[in-house]
């Protein structure tokens, strides 16, 4: 994918960004967080640690009693050469088709999940959904048609994010 | 042991883009493909060797009256040349003729059964002769008149274009007589043939249809289809087979020409305005109030007009009324089902092969048309072949299946290129998963990202 070319995960970025540092016990195994939202094996290594969104945000709904918002499943931080950059991704792994996709609710989760990241280290302009690799090309079909035909939401499979940020 | 095997099957090896293609037609069969992959040509082989099976005696008499037709013109022009001067023989030999044209053979047994055009040959026979051995005759005029009626007598018999010079000679010598005996052989052995093809349903004749279809690329024994496993084009005993499970069939490739006389090359265009134009059976139904209430907002009615022309005309709810040729593009694919099923010409034993059923149509009538296809095929067992390039159509005739449970009968193939060619095309069956012709459609997204800004 020519967008992340050269890009890797970078666990240092990851544990250090603000939200990281505030919300420790937020920090999940990648291999955890995919099973929790439809994995049926580990496909990552060990020890790769991502932003569990959805932790982080309870915990502040609940400090500042208001009801949940919806976020993307989780941040990592990457890294190319000298250059720190976050990711926002989202499991879609128990979806039975790529044809159930609510446009309107992505687009208020991306929003929301922006917000909740700040701009250190950037934000890319880009989001991940990760699907079955069965229902890959029908939901790419359903996004684009969903948000205008904006290519910034990429669907992909478990096993491409491995290859392409984490091996 | 019985094998219940799928209803129909149309099987093509190396024909125009076609590398290889087995596709069944068992309930709704949707082909996905690029253009050029041969879709179309998958359709027009199975409506013309369904429609040529169904109508077998039909074409079959309509191929004789064409040769004859030739002949009676030919008759005409010699009874106006060498009789005009005899009022009376003129008037009966015109009246004969006329009698015999008139009977309009629309039926094989009727050449059986009647023998006035040989009846007509003989009596010309006698009067020529009687014609020929008058004084007025020898005149120069006359001469010029039966040498260039028998030159024409010539030309229809012998196709004088691939005769050689010798030959010509030989034939040149032929008295008048000789050569409308010759003509009476000609009619007899049109007719002789006819009896044949109705008998045998000889598979030569069924390809020489075909090969006026596919003008650029004869057929050979490149395809065949199959009812319950049996072929239809029986290569062995050289017979084109009747089919028994479809009755009624039509190809519908644009609803442009709902209601517009066409022309002789697209006669499937012909073959779909005659569905058209028949007669209501069907007043109500489920499907007609969809179509009337939740898609067009009224109804098609067939009306004729001060010159008796019928017309079609759209019957808004609002009480408006519009010609429907003056109606969108749209609105006619929906009115095209919309006749057909009043017709009474939509069941069971019906095929609808439809190329690109989305054209013309906004998103929202895509799906509306997805629809209508998945429950013409539920409530009244109507089979399709769709050819489509539509991702919603694809889509919402899948989902919609599931919903209604016909997807059992539902069929996707998607056209894939051959990996030594890439202008030739296999057609892989893929049931009900749509991954790989999402991923044909998803190019464009490819293409839009590369030819245009889009953030």
């Amino acid at each position: 994918m020519e967008k992340l070319n050269n890009w890797k995960y970078c666990k240092e970025t990851t544990i250090t960004h603000r939200l990281s540092i505030t919300h420790k016990d937020c920090l999940i195994d990648i291999n955890n967080l995919s099973k929790k939202n439809g994995a049926k094996k580990e496909v990552f290594k060990k020890e790769i640690e991502v932003l569990n969104l959805d932790c982080v945000e309870i915990k502040l709904a609940k400090n500042e009693r208001r009801n949940r918002k919806k976020t993307m499943d989780f941040v990592v931080g990457l890294k190319r050469k000298n250059e720190n950059k976050m990711l926002l991704i989202d499991f879609k792994l128990k979806a039975k088709n790529g044809k159930n996709i609510d446009g309107s609710n992505l687009k208020n989760k991306i929003k929301y999940s922006v917000s909740l990241i700040g701009n250190n280290p950037q934000i890319m302009k880009f989001y991940l959904l990760i699907y079955n690799k069965n229902y890959i090309n029908e939901a790419t079909q359903t996004i684009r048609r969903k948000m205008l035909n904006k290519p910034e939401i990429i669907i992909i499979s478990i096993n491409e994010l491995k290859t392409i940020l984490f091996n | 042991m019985f094998i219940m095997d799928n209803n129909f099957k149309i099987e093509i090896k190396d024909f125009r883009a076609i590398k290889e293609a087995s596709i069944i037609i068992d309930g709704i069969t949707v082909i996905a493909g690029e253009n050029g992959s041969g879709k179309s040509t998958i359709s027009k082989l199975l409506y013309h060797t369904i429609k040529s099976s169904m109508n077998y005696d039909k074409i079959v008499v309509e191929k004789s009256n064409r040769d004859l037709y030739k002949i009676f013109e030919l008759l005409d022009i010699l009874i106006r040349e060498l009789f005009i001067l005899d009022t009376d023989k003129y008037t009966f030999l015109r009246r004969q003729l006329k009698n015999v044209r008139s009977k309009n053979f629309h039926q094989i047994e009727l050449f059986d059964e009647d023998n006035s055009l040989t009846n007509l040959i003989n009596l010309l026979i006698e009067q020529i002769y009687d014609f020929q051995n008058k004084k007025a005759s020898h005149n120069e005029l006359y001469q010029n008149r039966i040498n260039r009626i028998k030159r024409m007598l010539i030309d229809e018999i012998f196709y004088i274009k691939n005769s050689n010079k010798a030959d010509l000679k030989e034939i040149d010598k032929l008295s008048f007589n000789d050569l409308l005996k010759q003509l009476l052989n000609k009619i007899n052995n049109i007719l002789e043939q006819l009896r044949e093809y109705k008998e045998k349903r000889p598979i030569s004749f069924y390809y020489n249809i075909l090969n006026e279809v596919f003008y650029d690329n004869p057929i050979s024994k490149t395809f065949n289809i199959f009812e319950y496993g049996v072929p239809i084009l029986d290569n062995k005993d050289e017979k084109l087979n009747e089919i028994h499970t479809i009755h009624n069939i039509a190809y519908i490739d644009t609803p442009m020409i709902i209601g517009i006389p066409t022309f002789a090359e697209r006669t499937h265009w012909d073959d779909l305005n005659e569905l058209l134009e028949k007669k209501q059976r069907t007043k109500k139904s489920d499907i007609l109030d969809i179509l009337k209430k939740d898609i067009i907002k009224g109804e098609i009615s067939n009306e004729y007009d001060e010159f008796n022309d019928k017309n079609f005309v759209y019957k808004r709810e609002d009480g408006a009324e519009f010609d429907l040729l003056e109606c969108a593009t749209g609105l006619k694919s929906f009115a095209i089902i919309q006749i057909l099923h009043k017709n009474g010409l939509l069941d069971n034993k019906s095929l609808l092969i439809i190329d690109e059923p989305e054209a013309h149509l906004h998103p929202q009538w895509v799906v509306e048309y997805a629809r209508l296809i998945v429950l013409l095929n539920k409530k009244l067992g109507v089979k399709f072949l769709i050819a489509s390039h539509h991702p919603d159509m694809i889509s919402a005739i899948k989902y919609i299946s599931l919903k209604e449970k016909t997807d059992k009968s539902l069929n996707f193939y998607l056209a894939e290129k051959n990996k030594n060619n890439p202008f030739l095309y296999n057609y892989k069956h893929k049931k009900i998963d749509l991954e790989d012709i999402f991923a044909s459609f998803n190019i464009a997204f490819e293409r839009i990202d590369l030819y245009g800004k889009t953030e």
